[in-house]
């Protein structure tokens, strides 16, 4: 685990290693330090939001994992990062190709649809959906995109022969 | 039939479900690493109190933050609860959101719009 390697003045938190519930409240704990209390209703829920769906994901779906506390738990980093109010959440994690071509086809469609559009697949999700397993109903990085208005931004890296999911998303104070 | 009550935790939600008066309280957050696990014995509860009771019933609800899984699984409760009042069973929920907190609001508008409950919407 490391939550302090960053060579970027503005990194807030960074964080690189199993992503577990204790983890996510870390984070939430951190974010809530940023704001007072009238201003963590407003943008310091939705980052702190989008921080918990962003690690939850790791801790779900990263192709790396190891066990905690007798769970099976995704590796991945995340870090959140301040330039004068406007906020950036990144994660990284381990990817498998044909997983990461499904992913980018499913970001691809929230970002090029209308609020409308997003409503609307929100609806069916949540009653027709996708799993109604423990893992998520598909429609977090959705609500990220709907309630955020910008656009969540993809990519990968590869190292040595394994390609790592990129995923950043903007937010601003307003 | 007994009341369930589980405490509240940073990333579970509390719950107060009394069978006497039907009154059923949730508040705070929800992201449980298996949500499943956490939801499974309050819809177990709610199908039984629906089976055995016929009393009006009233949910509170007091949300900071529900992640995606929680939703789906708070969204099928509302579902079994529209269900229930199909047979003449009063039922209103009451969804608490503070001033200026808008994504807990249009959490709560959301669902108002995807039942025929009773759905209060309240600033605190």
């Amino acid at each position: 685990m490391n939550t302090n390697s960053t060579s970027d003045p503005d990194i807030i938190y960074y964080y690189d290693g199993p992503c577990t519930n204790k983890v996510i409240q870390e984070s939430v704990d951190k974010i809530r330090g940023l704001f007072n209390e009238e201003m963590f209703d407003g943008p310091g829920r939705r980052l702190s939001s989008a921080a918990i769906e962003m690690i939850q994901n790791i801790g779900f779906y990263s192709d790396d994992k190891t066990v905690v506390d007798g769970e099976l738990v995704g590796i991945g980093s995340f870090s959140i990062v301040n330039r004068s109010g406007t906020f950036l959440i990144e994660t990284k994690n381990r990817i498998t190709p044909d997983k990461f071509a499904k992913f980018d086809q499913w970001v691809k469609k929230l970002n090029s649809s209308s609020k409308e559009e997003l409503k609307q697949l929100r609806k069916e999700f949540l009653k027709n959906g996708a799993a109604h397993g423990s893992r998520g109903a598909n429609i977090g990085l959705l609500d990220i995109v709907r309630k955020n208005g910008s656009p969540i931004l993809t990519g990968t890296e590869n190292i040595n022969g394994s390609i790592y999911l990129i995923i950043t998303v903007k937010f601003t104070e307003e | 039939m007994d009341n369930l009550l589980i405490a509240k935790t940073k990333s579970t939600l509390g719950v107060d479900f009394r069978v006497e008066g039907g009154v059923l309280n949730i508040e705070g957050s929800s992201y449980p690493e298996n949500t499943r696990d956490f939801f499974d014995p309050l819809i177990a509860w709610i199908n039984k109190f629906m089976l055995e009771e016929t009393a009006p019933l009233t949910l509170n609800c007091k949300i900071d933050y529900l992640n995606s899984s929680s939703i789906k699984f708070l969204s099928d409760i509302f579902d079994k609860l529209s269900n229930y009042s199909k047979f003449g069973v009063g039922i209103t929920v009451n969804w608490y959101y503070k001033k200026n907190d808008e994504d807990i609001l249009e959490m709560g508008e959301d669902l108002k719009e995807d039942t025929n409950l009773t759905f209060n919407l309240i600033e605190m």
